[in-house]
């Protein structure tokens, strides 16, 4: 009994096993278990997992795509690189939360669509706008992307259209909502301004010693000399080593008879006449053949090329001429009729020559050889070019050195630039925001600067001004930051004490005013203790036409708008600050709404509005996505 | 023990276990390819299934962008009947709510924002027809139940759209300071520079002076 209980649960066993190994490789393919597992992940999201790979794909395109936009201005150090790879990272999180998103909602792109998709890029249609089959082969091969991956990458955006314009497609707005931003839109706000300037103030206000004396004890922050380094360092310049090699008369001219290839002005040309018997759909093989050796029978009998050319070859226009082709290098003609016709010697014929067109006998009537550049022409080119190519061994292993040496001696540069022949250069002294030429380089002041350099005193890294130009530097002196006496300084204090205590009094006044003006003082009593008058803006809108941008100032524009609204009839007032340091009091009478939207307006508008708030609800989505899954970050996993 | 045994005993062995273990595999075998077999169909079905929808959908788009208000009924309902389990039929209701709206049938409009409410899977597209059915009911005057709606939803990354539509129908209701209140909330979360931001804004200026004194 016990027996048979064992057999039949041995056999359970087996079975399931059995049936969960084959079900388990269904499912995911041998290619889970043939993936290196030891590869360390950046990011897990929902389980699934993003590499490392894919991670520093995805940023050498964002680095590459930043390089392009910011062209000359572009340094590797702008960008913290810290922040530059979280956001690659989030950004691929986010590609993955959609992907797994419109796959577990169900997206699908169909076949059709797909095709669709792909013979709308231009880049796969030909001259006529149409798509290209072999164009798109090409260009997939020539960008080596595989065209299975490609278009599974199109599938996936096709899915994700359908997602993001099926919002957008079914957006709408009420005609009752559209009837209130239109009372918003077109709102005009009537407006009286009064503009109390700075000026009236500063003749008013006399700031004594001791209101200096205070300014400048409590800005001594403010009054300091920027901290400045003096650094010395060795540069090495490819372009300036190759200078000074000699290069003898010899020498180039030796590498000019070595290097002829590069030196053709013009190649080989060959003046040739032939005798075409063709082979078409008309003709056959064996025919022609035979009737070409005839030909050839004739012309070993003493017959002439070009009698005969005129009157057997099939080639008309030649024939013509007696079968003269005129000049032609390598590369023009059919490769059998080129091969035979550049071994022939002058004058010579040759036997039967099977082309594309048929058989020929070709006749070589001239050789025009290759015509070179003139040595005087090309002398300066060659030795620049022999220059350089000597100067890069050594400087590449005098680069090397100065790494080394800098580093295996951190304190002096003195060493390194006996050993390598080289003037140790002392800059004048720059601050971080940097000096002059080599000094204005960022990659230089961040050096200058940093810990190591500035303050433990050693030699910096190997520093890549450009491909063919390194820098060591140290610091040579170091200037600290430093206090600036009163005296130094004064007329800058006094200035600034008189700002500050003019502003002061100014808004004391505008206040004031404003206090005034709620208490029911008229606009004139306050316009008069001003001494300024008030000026009316009129009903202001906030779409303005070009011509009457000048009126008032924007920010009078925009402020008037963000004041809140008056109850009933009642003016409400405010106040701004302007940037040259008057300031403006607002009094606002009436908020008038704006008109019902012209027809073609009402189209635009509304299609506006459906725009940034189907925006608005992708954005959510995402966000929703994010807060829903379960991702973890593992941004240390990256040097 | 079997190192004891002798070599057939051990062929033997083998034969034997066999015999008892042999249909055993043969079944287990059978079982993981009539699984791999329903896997692979279900799995090709759902494709289908979705290919067919997919393009059905970009049928009844075509018909929605150029407003054919006959047609994207009719389309709309047979992708809705044919194909109830796929995203495509969301978004088709969402497609017909638009129709309706400009067609100035709220209530239906109503109809079709709902279905997707109870019907998607898909968080996104029920919060989508959430939004649009409390402006809907707003549109209509339906204070009551839009407000209960919008005060349902509690999603964090949805909560600024809310809190913007709460404020609107606030706004029509003539609740002034709650609707202020809303559109604060509302913009708590957004840039400076997004156009949402500026809409709102707008709405916040425009609500009169509360009496302070």
């Amino acid at each position: 009994m016990l027996q048979l209980i064992r057999d039949r649960a041995q056999g359970i066993l087996i079975w399931t096993i059995v049936g969960l190994i084959i079900v388990t490789f269904a499912l995911f393919g041998l290619s889970s278990y043939l993936s290196d597992t030891t590869q360390v992940n950046v990011a897990e999201v929902n389980g699934a997992e993003i590499s490392q790979n894919e991670f520093y794909r995805a940023y050498q395109n964002y680095q590459q795509r930043l390089q392009q936009m910011l062209g000359k201005n572009y340094s590797s150090d702008l960008f913290s690189e810290e922040r530059l790879k979280k956001e690659v990272v989030n950004a691929l999180v986010k590609e993955e939360l959609l992907n797994q998103e419109l796959r577990q909602a169900g997206y699908f792109a169909a076949p059709q669509q797909v095709m669709a998709q792909i013979a709308a890029m231009e880049v796969f249609q030909d001259a006529d706008g149409k798509f290209s089959p072999e164009r798109y082969k090409q260009t997939l091969n020539s960008q080596r992307v595989n065209s299975f991956l490609f278009e599974q990458e199109i599938s996936r955006d096709v899915a994700e259209q359908h997602l993001r314009a099926g919002i957008a497609a079914s957006g709408f707005v009420t005609e009752s909502e559209l009837q209130s931003f239109a009372k918003l839109y077109g709102q005009k706000r009537k407006l009286d301004y009064l503009v109390v300037p700075k000026e009236i103030y500063l003749s008013q206000v006399k700031p004594d010693d001791s209101d200096i004396d205070a300014y400048y004890e409590s800005h001594k922050a403010e009054f300091m000399t920027p901290e400045q380094v003096v650094v010395e360092y060795v540069e090495l310049r490819l372009d300036q080593m190759a200078k000074e090699i000699d290069v003898s008369e010899e020498e180039i001219a030796q590498y000019y008879e070595q290097q002829r290839a590069n030196y053709i002005k013009q190649p080989e040309q060959r003046k040739a006449s032939h005798i075409l018997i063709k082979v078409d759909d008309t003709t056959d093989e064996a025919s022609a053949r035979q009737k070409i050796s005839d030909i050839q029978a004739k012309l070993s009998a003493g017959s002439d090329f070009a009698s005969l050319a005129k009157e057997y070859s099939d080639d008309f226009v030649s024939a013509k001429q007696g079968g003269d082709l005129g000049l032609f290098g390598r590369g023009v003609m059919d490769k059998a009729f080129e091969d035979a016709a550049f071994k022939l010697e002058k004058g010579q014929v040759s036997s039967p020559v099977r082309s594309q067109f048929g058989y020929h006998l070709i006749k070589l009537d001239d050789i025009q050889a290759v015509q070179m550049a003139k040595l005087d022409d090309v002398r300066d080119t060659i030795k620049q070019d022999m220059q350089m190519q000597q100067a890069e061994q050594d400087y590449y292993q005098q680069v090397d050195k100065l790494n080394n040496l800098s580093y295996e001696i951190p304190d002096s540069l003195t060493p390194v630039a006996n050993e390598l022949g080289v003037e140790l250069k002392t800059s004048s002294a720059f601050s971080r925001k940097g000096g002059k030429d080599l000094f204005a380089n960022e990659k230089v002041i961040t050096n200058a600067f940093s810990e190591e350099v500035l303050a433990q005193g050693r030699n910096s890294q190997l520093i890549e001004v450009s491909d063919t130009h390194v820098m060591v530097l140290r610091v040579a002196e170091h200037k600290a930051a430093k206090q600036l006496e009163k005296q130094e300084v004064l007329s800058v204090i006094a200035n600034n004490v008189k700002t500050q205590m003019a502003t002061e009094k100014q808004e004391a006044a505008i206040e004031q005013a404003l206090t005034q003006l709620k208490e029911g003082a008229t606009l004139d009593m306050v316009a008069e203790s001003f001494g300024v008058s008030w000026r009316s803006a009129g009903e202001v809108t906030r779409q303005v036409a070009p011509e009457k941008v000048a009126e008032i100032s924007p920010q009078i524009r925009a402020e008037v708008f963000r004041i809140t609204k008056p109850s009933g009839d009642k003016t409400v007032f405010a106040k701004t600050n302007l940037p040259n340091g008057s300031v403006v009091i607002l009094a606002l009478h009436k908020v008038i709404d704006g008109p019902v939207f012209e027809e073609h307006n009402k189209i635009q508008q509304t299609q506006n509005l459906i725009k940034v708030y189907s925006a608005a609800v992708q954005e959510s989505m995402l966000n929703d996505l994010r807060e829903q899954a379960d991702v973890s970050i593992n941004i240390d996993s990256l040097e | 023990m079997d190192t004891e045994r002798t070599e057939e005993e051990q062929v033997a062995a083998i034969k034997d276990w066999f015999k008892k273990n042999g249909s055993a595999i043969v079944f287990g075998l059978a079982l993981g390819l009539a699984a791999i077999g329903g896997y692979r169909f279900w799995q090709d079905y759902t494709i289908g299934q979705g290919q067919k929808a997919s393009l059905s959908y970009s049928a009844f788009q075509n018909k929605l962008i150029t407003a054919d208000s006959a047609r994207v009924f009719e389309l709309g309902g047979q992708i809705v009947e044919q194909y109830p389990g796929t995203p495509y039929a969301s978004l088709a209701a969402l497609g017909m709510a638009r129709m309706s709206v400009e067609s100035n049938a709220l209530e239906g409009a109503e109809i079709h924002l709902n279905w997707v409410i109870n019907n998607s899977k898909q968080r996104g597209l029920v919060h989508t027809a959430a939004l649009r059915l409390a402006r809907v009911m707003a549109a209509q005057k339906k204070f009551e139940p839009a407000l209960a709606l919008v005060d349902s939803m509690t999603e964090a990354a949805y909560a600024s759209l809310y809190s913007e539509v709460k404020g609107d129908i606030l706004l029509a209701k003539g609740q002034h300071s709650q609707a202020r209140e809303a559109y604060q909330q509302a913009i708590v979360t957004i840039s400076a520079n997004d156009q949402r931001r500026m809409v709102i804004d707008m709405k916040l200026n425009d609500l009169p002076q509360t009496n302070m004194n």
